[in-house]
């Protein structure tokens, strides 16, 4: 099990959340910068506004902080917030009614990409959300950025595990693709 | 391009765009707890005082409460109010305070409803100021004709409050239909049950054999007494019927006829001993009205003895003995009759004083003697002749036993 542990992107050790309960605040300090990343890509996914991902990012945390009594081990803390993070968004676009079927063209500048130094990285991301839908651009972060395995994955969102791991190389694939002829060009 | 390069990058990029937010998530939390705390103390606070408000107002309201109901109990609604109800043809109740002012003013039926929606008044308008325009105003519409009837019922809980009212409505009543030019309008005033228990307690009998006339009658007034007090002086007179009526239902003309046809001795016997009967009670009629002629004549009891001694042997033996009780009976009460007879050949000068007399009138009255004349007359009625044959022969013997006992 260790590891397993080892072998993962995001490492967050269960005992934090036992230090968090004691009102510690560099536990509470430790948890965020370890998942504040994939945490902020999954909000963004969704969001497509970086403001927006901030402030669901914030308020995110903020209830992580104040149901971190409810949380119960269950493998990967990663799945649990992310779920806190979506139920996060879908509270708020369930008030605001925001359309989600938008042009790259639309939020392109507020994606915020514009403040990234590597060139590489910003092409990868604007392709990301240019060509693949929400739940494609959820699959790779929760996988690359936030250390999910796939059958974490197919657990957390209710898919089956082939549609999970073929999905997700569908996706890559396409990326990649997207990535290279960009590059020709 | 690798794949693993692209996955690097793509987590080197979303690494490079999440800020530090930490700083901002502490507040906000610290932010939040604070308002979480004040949400919880408020309503706690807001819990209490409510709980402290509900613990202290809770017996407060009860006792209120039971305080309401005592005063309802003890001083009931409207206590002070009287009430006059007018009855011509339309029946007009008018509820008045203390100082005689018209507080209220109701029609009983249709037509009153109809006047009083009619009349212009005023709340707080004095009772005789009313009556006048009333009165002005029901004999326009016709209501009141000549020879008619005015009812006054007047009801209050003080008794000296309804003599006052009584007097003041009868007086402004008479004032206004003289101007108005009625004369044979007849008045009668009446008080309700709280008053007659007053009059009837003050006003009880003290002697049985007391004679008053039972009207008195003035030339425009009649007062009638209430529906109790003339029970009172009723009962009394049906308690005496009753054995002379038994006496009556057992000797019917169709029975008597039986009698005779089976056994004439006894059939013989029987009418004599109830024609005796019936001697006894024109005698006590005869004693009644000479009581009356004694008490304007003779005041001498010695003269009336012997008068009535006379009178007495000449008729029969047992009439001796009820003459001698009628005797005491008149002896004891003479002198009352005398202050009453005094009394009631005044003319009241209040009808508060004639209505006592009407209470303090003797159970033993003129009603039941006239009455019995009237038994005596229907008794003699079917025998006819054979009776007052009998009758004759038996004055005949008590008279030669009269005169031999005198001897």
């Amino acid at each position: 099990m260790s590891e397993g542990t080892s072998k993962r992107k995001v490492q967050i050790d269960e005992r934090l959340f036992e230090r968090i309960l004691q009102n510690d605040q560099e536990a509470f300090r430790e948890l965020y910068e370890r998942s504040y990343r994939p945490l902020y890509a999954f909000l963004l996914s969704y969001t497509q506004n970086s403001e927006d991902a901030q402030d669901l990012l914030q308020e995110t945390y903020v209830q992580i902080y104040k149901n971190i009594h409810m949380y119960k081990s269950q493998g990967n803390p990663m799945a649990w917030m992310m779920k806190i993070a979506k139920n996060m968004f879908l509270m708020k676009y369930r008030k605001e009614k925001k359309s989600q079927s938008v042009s790259y063209e639309d939020i392109e500048n507020e994606l915020g990409f514009g403040d990234m130094s590597n060139v590489e990285n910003r092409m990868i991301l604007e392709k990301m959300f240019e060509f693949l839908t929400i739940d494609e651009r959820n699959l790779i972060i929760m996988h690359d950025v936030g250390g999910l395995k796939h059958r974490e994955i197919a657990k957390a969102l209710e898919w089956p595990l082939g549609t999970v791991v073929s999905r997700y190389n569908k996706c890559i694939r396409k990326l990649k693709k997207e990535f290279l002829e960009r590059q020709l060009v | 391009m690798r794949t693993k390069e692209l996955k690097k990058k793509i987590e080197c990029g979303f690494s490079e765009l999440a800020p530090d937010m930490f700083d901002a998530i502490m507040l906000k939390i610290e932010q939040d707890s604070k308002q979480e705390q004040t949400l919880v103390e408020e309503p706690a606070q807001k819990q209490n005082i409510f709980k402290i408000v509900q613990r202290r107002m809770l017996p407060v309201s009860a006792g209120l409460a039971m305080v309401c109901m005592l005063a309802l109990l003890i001083f009931p609604w409207k206590t002070n109010e009287i009430s006059v109800v007018m009855k011509i043809n339309p029946s007009i109740q008018m509820i008045l305070n203390t100082s005689y002012e018209v507080i209220e003013l109701k029609g009983l039926n249709q037509d009153g409803k109809d006047v009083v929606n009619a009349l212009k008044w005023e709340k707080n308008e004095p009772i005789d100021s009313l009556m006048q325009t009333l009165l002005v105003d029901l004999t326009e519409k016709s209501y009141l004709k000549q020879d008619g009837k005015i009812q006054l019922t007047v009801s209050s809980k003080k008794k000296e409050v309804y003599y006052e009212v009584e007097t003041v409505l009868e007086k402004e009543i008479e004032k206004n239909l003289t101007t108005l030019g009625y004369t044979g309008v007849s008045m009668t005033c009446q008080s309700t049950e709280t008053e007659k228990k007053l009059v009837t307690e003050e006003s009880e009998v003290p002697s049985e054999t007391e004679v008053i006339e039972p009207t008195v009658q003035n030339d425009t007034k009649t007062i009638q007494t209430t529906p109790q007090e003339q029970k009172n002086v009723e009962v009394p007179k049906i308690e005496e019927k009753k054995p002379e009526e038994k006496d009556m239902v057992e000797i019917k003309p169709e029975q008597k006829v039986l009698q005779e046809n089976k056994m004439p001795e006894e059939t013989e016997k029987k009418p004599v001993e109830e024609e005796e009967k019936t001697n006894k009670d024109n005698i006590a009629d005869e004693n009644s009205d000479e009581k009356k002629q004694e008490n304007s004549e003779t005041s001498n009891p010695e003269i009336n003895k012997q008068e009535s001694d006379s009178e007495s042997v000449k008729d029969d033996f047992p009439q001796k003995e009820d003459n001698k009780n009628g005797e005491n009976k008149t002896k004891k009460n003479k002198d009352e009759n005398l202050k009453n007879k005094d009394e009631s050949s005044k003319e009241p000068k209040d009808k508060t004083d004639v209505f006592r007399n009407h209470n303090s009138d003797g159970k033993n009255d003129i009603v039941p003697n006239r009455e019995d004349e009237n038994r005596n007359k229907d008794f003699l009625k079917p025998d006819g002749e054979n009776k007052n044959e009998i009758f004759n022969e038996r004055n005949q013997e008590n008279k030669n036993r009269g005169e031999n006992f005198h001897r």
